[in-house]
């Protein structure tokens, strides 16, 4: 009895801590800097090492942290390039075969952790620093997920790096061994030499995957380099809690602007970042970061779909009252994105039969699409070219992506000709089996039905999309092209017939030698008259042979609230939270008020 | 229902396992007690709404939008006509969901996939239990072995996290060049075929265990040994003398995993796994997480209870069974 | 005793095996090649054998399947990190949500089992038991989204999600989600126990010890208690090391970086080695546990022999 009683007790006990220690907690809400920049981030990252990392999540983050020799002016479009960790812009010559790039002097390492470098500065950035990092992104052993998207075939001898890193473990390489494309001219000076004109590299030049990294802090931190980023950009990670959150706050050394050199002097007024600290929590669910953007925790939010019509009044497409009230801030901008359902080319059935796609693609009604799917935040397509390109034109006229259901029964008659009977049910393969995809697809598959055809849905998740895409095992496919750099060639390189093969960019295989000519010749010209001309004719091709089903150009809708600003739109580019300022007493006004 | 009783006339000691006398006795049981009868007249009903919502009048008013906005509204009885005059609406008895469909109607439809799953769930999990269990039970030796050897593996692996597995693979395994009449099955279905399959493939290791120990006490009862001697065939033994006289423990186990199924589930459509095209209780229950925010409750509510008054209603009457049927399995869960 | 463990263990082995075939074929036969997953939007033949060569998919499948059953796990996929690593990262926190949630919701339940069934057929016998049958019954996902909405959105008593490192902080973020747990959780153990107790009350040795004359709350707590102890113990102590797995669907709607959000996440980007290896080691424990019990009950029973 006695020991009984005591257990019980003992249990009350720890029921009673338990209970003590929660109402306790209550008051240990995480402190809230009133200083700092509260934010969701999605996803996960995996790596900050700029030459592993290759998604998404992990880009913005690099962004903040490190710098490339070019980078995008903030707020400016259509968009420009300035010589970031470059001096300047850089100097063609052999017909456009060598780019010879200077760089700005003084501009340091930072470590914030005072290893690599004990006073926690490095020495400047050098020429040899450059090529070590564009070596790294060269290196079979970092996995390489990088090399493809920005030097493979387009530096001269990168093929022999590549395989000479695919003989030895990283610690053996011999980091100094040359390779005919990357030359060092001297301390500040460096060259790539390509085997043919490539006026896209610039825009690789501009992409977080080339950040220019410290040779030591690799060396030092070995295979933990990824963890601890030691770099020159605006901010410097200062806590980084897997799956929690990472904080970033403002590099003491930083130049002040990322236009001027080392040892420039920026005034007080002019110093960037202006906000010194910044808070990310990484959230997979759309529901937490929601309600805590509402509560006012989070300043800046995008809207999960779900909750479009209490954010945004269907009618006007402007914020709902109650938003605008608590001092939320919309911002609408035009994505590069081109959302389309592809067809397979190699497709018995799809790939020889034009009329057939044609038909699909005129029986598909995007305004009402875009209406009943995206909340109307989008542009129905016309072509394979989003706005904010030079050559896309909102008035321009596509016979196939105007909804017409009489001349698309008209056309089905020709493709069933084609067919020899009757078209036999199409598979549509999905990228996820979320409630917004199979609304889609049910949609999609209802608006075919309006001409006879059957088509039918299949989900898979996007790991399984993509090895059935990447090996042409499908029909239709739903799919989009989220443009890596502001030019036209980035869309045509999907319709390119040399990445047409399984494994290619060009998924839907798409293979028209007029369209490769036009192609080759255009791919070597510097912006102009000439190559705005091959970019319209090739436009043009693809919206006749119709190898996509063009569905529309997303919009993004981002809010803030309005103690937050300088706040732009931009689509490429990174390093843009520095530009941003918070508004401290109004914050705290609008937080009390509540 | 078996030939037990006859065959055990002939050899010298009467049955000591007569089927018939102890369902009827555990019919009168269930139908003696209050709770248990309100149970059963509860699961009926449910059966007759999913066999109703199995016709066209039903399917054709799931994703038909009942306002003219396309968007919420709260649960009304009554809905105003354009002349200002007032009629019952049953769409609107539980709201309208974010695209203005009728909660009512799709909670209905839902009882129709709820009726699926638990049927064809059990169907799979029972037969491969059971047979596995019989085979391993009545055979001994190696194909006991090799038995026990299965659903020992299977039984060591959390089951949730074998059913989330399974249903991944599942749903990422289905063939692209599905003919006609596969479609038409996945239409039945309403694409709950994989949460059917992943549920029912590993769901079965429970049952196997008990009919096992159950058919290792009866090989040796006098019934058995006597069919045996007169020569009767194996498989004719095994599925007319033994199976019969373990259905106390199948129909047990048929009411108490049934609701393991329905909530399985919500957890599945919760992590995004084993989606259904049509909408399931355990969609409507997800698809309304983001709906409680601008306090809209209808959708999660109406879902949950039509769950929770199944589920109940199943326990109870398993309870009920376990208590008539097999006192011995008291306890056991 | 010892030769009845060690032929215990001997017997795991094949249970063993068999479990690595099942997640082999899983999750490796069926799979799509996890290199494409991570070779982002421009790949080559080059680059996606160079992630192959990363991950280790390129090594022959009957050496990745000893690697398992020898322990020898390849890094995580998507975190580039060992296995044991983020074992040793995540488990903590599933930790910090489960002791506390299972402590209390074991007393609870004992408590209110031993309750009820010393006043069976009362009102409220019946009124802790329907509330217990519909704890059951309703479906876990509605009960943590209303409480999330609740508790979190609406009257924010509590964060609606998220963690922190630091005792009271990690406490701030968990207490919604541990007293979700138990609420979601109390009710199938009040059942199962009121029956167990029940049983015991109509033993002979309580109606003994009634006539002569112990009074019946003394029966109650010190005979009956410490006779059901022994189910309860080897009901829980099962379970009890695999509390560090935590609670998958909790984790993922909490955003608590837990082991169960882990291994949704792992599932969803073919993060094959994280997966085979939670499903290895927590199969594994469940095994060594279940000889565990056995041996248990030699102990606290010593009625029972093991052969």
């Amino acid at each position: 009895m006695r020991k009984t009683k005591w257990i019980f007790f003992f249990y009350l006990a720890v029921v009673g801590l338990f209970i003590v220690g929660v109402a306790f907690s209550l008051s240990f809400t995480p402190a809230r800097d009133p200083y700092t920049l509260y934010t969701e981030h999605p996803g996960t990252i995996r790596t900050l090492d700029p030459a592993e990392a290759a998604d998404q999540p992990a880009a913005l983050i690099l962004g903040e942290l490190y710098e490339c020799l070019y980078n995008y002016k903030y707020g400016v479009t259509p968009y420009e390039l300035f010589p970031e960790l470059a001096a300047d812009m850089p100097v063609y010559s052999d017909g456009g075969r060598v780019m010879t790039i200077r760089l700005r002097k003084g501009i340091r390492f930072y470590d914030p952790e005072h290893k690599v470098f004990p006073s926690g500065v490095g020495p400047a950035i050098t020429a040899k620093d450059v090529i070590y990092s564009f070596k790294r992104v060269c290196d079979a052993n970092l996995s390489g997920v990088n090399y493809s998207t920005v030097f493979e075939d387009r530096i001269v001898g990168i093929e022999d790096w590549w395989n000479y890193t695919k003989t030895l473990p990283d610690s053996k390489l011999d980091w100094d061994r040359p390779v005919k494309g990357f030359q060092i001219l001297d301390d500040h000076t460096i060259r790539l030499v390509m085997p043919q004109p490539n006026p896209q590299m610039i825009y690789n030049l501009a992409a977080s995957w080339t950040s220019i990294v410290s040779r030591d802090a690799v060396n030092y931190w070995k295979q933990d380099f990824r963890l601890h980023p030691v770099a020159t950009g605006a901010y410097y990670l200062k806590e980084n809690l897997p799956d929690q959150r990472i904080v970033m706050e403002a590099n003491p050394i930083y130049r002040g602007r990322p236009d001027v050199d080392g040892d420039a002097d920026v005034p007080e007024s002019q110093r960037l970042p202006h906000i010194k600290r910044m808070e990310y929590d990484y959230f997979t669910e759309t529901l937490p970061p929601w309600i805590l953007f509402t509560q006012g925790l989070f300043d800046a939010a995008v809207i999960p779909k779900e909750s479009f019509n209490e954010a945004i009044q269907l009618q006007s497409g402007q914020l709902s009252e109650d938003l605008v009230k608590k001092g939320v801030i919309l911002i609408k901008s035009p994505l590069p994105i081109t959302e389309y359902i592809g067809f397979n080319m190699q497709d018995p059935i799809l790939g020889k039969n034009l009329p057939l796609r044609q038909a699909m693609s005129m029986a598909f009604d995007r305004e009402s699409y875009i209406k009943n799917f995206w909340n109307g935040r989008g542009l129905p397509a016309i072509g394979p070219i989003p706005p904010g390109f030079p050559t896309y034109d909102p008035k321009q006229v596509n016979p196939y992506t105007q909804f017409n259901l009489v001349a698309a029964r008209e056309k089905m008659k020709q493709a069933e000709k084609i067919n020899g009977g009757p078209i036999p049910p199409l598979h549509i393969l999905m990228r996820d089996s979320d409630t917004l995809e199979r609304q889609v697809a049910e949609n999609l598959a209802l608006q075919m039905n309006q001409i006879g055809l059957n088509v039918q849905p299949e989900y898979r998740d996007f790991a399984r999309w993509n090895e059935m895409v990447d090996n042409r095992q499908t029909q239709l496919f739903d799919a989009g092209w989220v443009a890596d750099y502001p030019d036209e060639q980035d869309f045509f390189q999907l319709f390119y017939g040399k990445n047409a093969p399984a494994m290619g960019v060009n998924s839907a295989a798409y293979v028209n030698p007029a369209f490769d000519k036009l192609y080759d010749r255009a791919a070597v010209l510097q912006g102009g008259p000439q190559r705005r001309r091959l970019y319209l004719q090739m436009g043009k091709i693809v919206m006749n042979d119709c190898p996509w089903l063009l569905v529309f150009y997303p919009t993004s809708y981002a809010l803030h609230y309005d103690w937050l600003s300088g706040l732009r739109s931009m689509d490429y580019g990174y390093a843009l939270r520095q530009y941003l300022s918070l508004d401290v007493a109004l914050r705290r006004k609008r937080l009390e008020g509540r | 229902m078996s030939a037990a009783p006859e065959h055990a006339g002939i050899s010298q000691p009467p049955p000591p396992v007569p089927p018939r006398s102890i369902g009827r006795e555990a019919w009168r049981r269930l139908l003696g007690n209050r709770l248990s009868l309100m149970s059963l007249i509860i699961v009926a009903i449910y059966v007759a709404v999913g066999l109703f919502s199995f016709t066209p009048y039903v399917a054709a008013r799931i994703d038909q939008p009942y306002s003219a906005d396309k968007t919420y509204a709260p649960p009304s009885f009554w809905r105003t006509l354009d002349n200002g005059s007032k009629t019952i609406a049953p769409e609107r008895w539980f709201g309208l969901d974010f695209e203005g469909r009728s909660v009512f109607w799709r909670l209905l439809y839902g009882t129709r996939l709820a009726l699926l799953i638990m049927v064809c769930t059990c169907a799979i999990s029972i037969s491969i239990g059971a047979v596995l269990g019989l085979f391993a039970g009545y055979f001994g030796g190696w194909v006991d072995d090799l038995i026990t050897w299965l659903y020992s593996t299977v039984s060591s692996i959390p089951w949730l996290l074998l059913v989330i597995a399974m249903a991944y693979v599942i749903q990422n395994m289905q063939t692209l060049n599905a003919g006609t009449t596969q479609s038409r099955i996945a239409q039945f279905f309403g694409g709950s075929s994989t949460v059917i399959l992943a549920l029912g493939l590993t769901d079965w290791v429970g049952l196997c265990r008990l009919i096992r120990g159950e058919v290792i006490k009866l090989r040796d009862l006098d019934f058995v040994v006597a069919a045996r001697a007169l020569g009767l065939r194996q498989p004719r033994i095994l599925f007319r003398h033994v199976l019969p006289n373990t259905f106390h423990i199948i129909l047990i186990t048929f009411s108490l995993s049934s609701v393991a199924y329905i909530q399985a589930e919500t957890i599945l459509a919760f992590l995004g796994l084993g989606i259904t095209s049509k909408p399931s209780w355990g969609r409507m229950i997800d698809d309304s997480k983001l709906e409680l925010l601008r306090g809209v409750w209808w959708e999660l509510t109406a879902a949950t209870v039509a769950i929770l008054i199944l589920s109940l209603a199943l326990n109870v009457l398993g309870d009920a069974m376990r208590d008539a049927l097999d006192p011995k399995l008291h306890g056991v869960k | 005793m010892w030769a009845y463990i060690v032929r215990r263990l001997l017997l795991s082995i094949p249970i063993l095996i068999g479990i690595v075939i099942l997640t082999f074929l899983l999750f490796d036969v069926v799979a799509p090649d996890p290199a494409i997953v991570y070779a982002g939007k421009f790949k080559s033949v080059e680059q996606l054998q160079a992630i192959r060569h990363q991950l280790g998919t390129d090594v022959p499948k009957w050496r990745q399947f000893v690697n398992i059953l020898t322990f020898h796990f390849a890094p995580s996929f998507r975190y580039q990190e060992s296995v044991w690593s983020l074992l040793a990262r995540k488990a903590p926190i599933s930790l910090a949500i489960q002791i506390p949630a299972f402590f209390i919701e074991l007393g609870l339940q004992l408590v209110l089992a031993l309750f009820v069934a010393s006043r069976r057929g009362t009102i409220l016998d019946y009124g802790v038991t329907l509330i217990a049958v519909l704890g059951m019954s309703v479906p876990i996902i509605s009960l943590y989204l209303g409480a999330q909405w609740i508790f979190g959105g609406w009257l924010r008593w509590f964060p609606v999600a998220g963690w922190s490192p630091g005792f009271f902080y990690a406490l701030h973020f968990a207490a919604l989600p541990i007293i979700v747990s138990v609420i979601g959780g109390v009710g199938g153990g009040v059942r199962f126990y009121r029956t167990i107790v029940l049983e015991e009350i109509n033993a002979d040795y309580v109606r003994t010890a009634r006539a002569k004359g112990v009074p019946a709350r003394e029966v109650l707590f010190t005979h009956v208690f410490g006779n059901v102890l022994i189910p309860v113990l080897t009901n829980t102590i099962v379970v009890l090391p695999l509390l560090f797995t935590g609670s998958l669907v909790l984790e993922q709607l909490f955003q608590i970086p837990g082991f169960g959000a882990l291994l949704v996440e792992s599932i969803h980007a073919q993060d094959q080695p994280v997966v085979m290896f939670i499903v290895y080691i927590t199969s594994l424990i469940y095994l060594v546990m279940l000889i565990f019990t056995d041996i248990l009950y030699t102990l606290v029973d010593p009625r029972v022999t093991l052969k």
